[in-house]
């Protein structure tokens, strides 16, 4: 066959997003790295030179306090998604055509609605005279409104809910590609459905579980509009920090550390993913 | 013994099988013949348990197994696509029934090692199934499925995913295999040579009915149906009616045709109506007037391909009845009779030869 490109012509496609990359990613990148080491000015501005007092003060208790705080909100965020995600991904992928495609739609669409109006949503169900404790409070089941805002329960049900369609659509998809006959066959081999399921089912969908508890941990861990919006002030996360340095407190070298200290975390976690689980590799499956 | 009461299953509205019933038995190469969507897959998906049977009852050595689940069946299929565990290597892969069973590891090793043997896959063991070819892949299916020594293999079209060459000498081996190994096979095919090569017994399914369960030769020689008579080999079919029948001889009358005359000895009821049939290879053509004791009609040429060994001719009969006579190129030689297109001839035939069917 003959192919369709040369080689060397093909390769021409790879500088608009090889240029995107620099510009948009790497750069930005380098400054922040930058920006971490240098000196802080009184009114806000940014003196280069080399110091390492902004990474130093990260090692302060309050500092890793929240530090720690966001790794445990983005580890527990995980494996709830993951726990709710994993059922609903496998119902749908052995599901008919027709509901497939309505699920699909419901997990869709609110993913495609502005974030901000999904959280203030959320925030008329969940807040003090929301709808879920004017229900209770009204039917006579509690006299007092129930604390479901302004705490880590609502946080953790805000990340839950934002982070459902990214644990679900990878999930589906390794599932989808599981063809039916193995089952079958898994079946005909004398495996019970428990036993065809942790054997063929479960190592099929790890390459999307894995996938999806990357993008679920890296992007809980950086976010900051969920604490914020249904967060009290015990629930700060490395993100509402980073926030409050450069906009709040004007210290952007301080903001850049410990920017550069989370994304140092994702590379690892993201590392320990490429280790373990090649996607340019076709196979698409963990040899368990 | 594998027996089918009555299976009959039904997708809505839609009969896929309907009340077959057939008794397959032990160490039997029994097939299961028709074109797609005549349900043969469906009763093979059926005695495998993937199936839930809408009516009728499946029994194993007289032990109704209709509600089991698959994994509580001694029986064992080979996919069409194989269906091999894309994770696990070739031996992992026949080594599997043996795990989810628990069996001692020397135990699972021994057994694992007789059937590589048995399946010419010796060397292979640590591959991975992307790693084999087509015919390696077919063997690897069949070596996990024989493992268990199953009392029933269920082969759904095993040969079709192959090469023509390769799917003929797999053929063989396959024949051979059962042989050795005792077990009864159920084969499913929609093609007709694999069926006749193999099978001890050719069911012959159309619409989900079973149109004729009898040997090879019975279903080429002996077709009950007009169905079977169609599908199987290249058969001239012919309308027309009985005229008389004797114990020896029966006159039919085909319709626009003219007269022909069967030696058979069942008597059949004068104007009844008939289809006769007579496979294209048991007519000759001749220019010369036919023997008293052979049918004889006249015919005009209208198309004529050589292929080799033989030659296919397509004549037009009185009334515009076209049929298909195939002479051997051999024979055409030595008597030194060729015939070109548009020349008039005789189509001459044994009155042993064709077949009766009711119309």
């Amino acid at each position: 066959m003959r192919k369709l490109f040369k080689i060397k012509e093909f390769h021409l496609l790879l500088f608009p997003p090889a240029f995107w990359l620099l510009i948009f990613f790497i750069v930005p990148l380098i400054i922040v790295l930058i920006y971490s080491v240098s000196f802080r000015e009184l009114y806000g501005g940014v003196r280069t030179g080399f110091t390492l007092e902004h990474y130093k003060e990260i090692g302060g208790e309050m500092y890793l306090k929240i530090f720690l705080r966001s790794i445990g909100y983005a580890t527990v965020t995980t494996l709830i998604t993951l726990l709710i995600a994993f059922p609903v991904a496998y119902f749908m992928a052995f599901a008919s055509d027709l509901t497939k495609m309505i699920l699909m739609l419901m997990i869709i669409i609110p993913f495609w609605t502005n974030f901000l109006i999904r959280m203030y949503s959320l925030m008329t169900i969940m807040g003090e005279s929301g709808l879920v404790n004017e229900l209770l409070v009204s039917t006579g089941i509690i006299k007092e409104p129930l604390a479901l805002f302004n705490n880590a329960f609502s946080v953790y049900t805000g990340f839950i809910y934002w982070n459902l369609p990214f644990m679900i659509l990878p999930i589906l998809s390794s599932l989808d590609r599981l063809d039916t006959s193995l089952l079958e066959a898994s079946l005909d081999l004398g495996a019970t459905k428990t036993q065809t399921f942790f054997r063929i089912t479960l190592p099929y969908s790890i390459p999307g579980l894995i996938a999806g508890i990357i993008f679920v941990f890296v992007q809980t861990m950086g976010n900051f509009i969920i604490p914020e919006f249904m967060g009290g002030t015990d629930n700060y996360m490395i993100g509402n920090l980073i926030t409050s340095q450069y906009i709040h407190a004007r210290n952007w070298p301080s903001g850049s550390a410990m920017s550069v200290v989370m994304i140092f975390f994702v590379m690892i976690f993201i590392s320990l993913y490429l280790r373990f689980y090649n996607p340019s590799k076709n196979k698409g499956l963990l040899t368990i | 013994m594998l027996e089918l009461k009555n299976l009959t299953k039904t997708y809505g509205h839609q009969n896929v099988v309907k009340d077959v019933n057939l008794v397959i038995g032990k160490g039997e190469f029994f097939c299961l013949l028709g074109p797609s969507g005549c349900g043969k897959t469906t009763i093979l998906r059926m005695i495998a348990g993937f199936e839930k049977v809408t009516a009728g009852n499946i029994l194993l050595d007289g032990v109704d197994i209709t509600e089991r689940p698959p994994f509580r069946r001694d029986v064992n299929t080979v996919f069409q696509n194989y269906a091999l565990f894309p994770n696990f290597d070739v031996y992992n892969n026949i080594a599997y029934s043996l795990m989810i069973k628990k069996r001692p590891a020397e135990e699972i090793a021994d057994r694992v090692e007789k059937v590589v043997r048995l399946a010419g896959l010796s060397g292979f063991e640590k591959r991975m199934p992307d790693q084999l070819s087509g015919g390696q892949q077919q063997r690897v299916a069949l070596a996990r499925a024989l493992i268990n020594e199953p009392q029933i293999l269920l082969l759904d079209e095993p040969l079709s995913a192959l090469d023509k060459k390769i799917a003929e000498q797999t053929r063989m081996e396959l024949a051979e295999l059962q042989r050795k190994v005792g077990i009864t096979f159920v084969f499913v095919t929609h093609n007709q040579a694999e069926a006749l090569a193999l099978a001890d017994r050719i069911a012959v399914m159309n619409n989900g009915v079973m149109e004729q369960c009898d040997a090879p030769r019975e279903i080429y020689e002996h077709p009950r149906s007009h169905f079977v008579a169609d599908f199987i080999g290249s058969m001239n079919v012919l309308e027309g009616k009985i005229s008389d029948s004797n114990q020896l001889i029966t006159n039919i009358e085909l319709e626009n045709i003219g007269k022909v005359r069967l030696s058979k000895s069942d008597i059949q009821e004068a104007g009844k109506p008939v289809i006769f049939c007579i496979r294209p290879e048991r007519m000759r053509l001749s220019l010369i007037e036919p023997k008293e004791y052979e049918n004889s009609l006249k015919a005009v040429i209208r198309s004529k391909v050589y292929l080799g060994d033989v030659t296919h001719y397509q004549v037009e009969l009185h009334g515009g009845k076209l049929i298909k006579v195939i002479a051997q190129n051999y024979l055409l030689q030595l008597s030194n009779e060729f015939y070109e297109i548009g020349e008039e001839v005789f189509v001459n035939w044994s009155q042993t030869s064709g077949e009766l069917i009711n119309a």
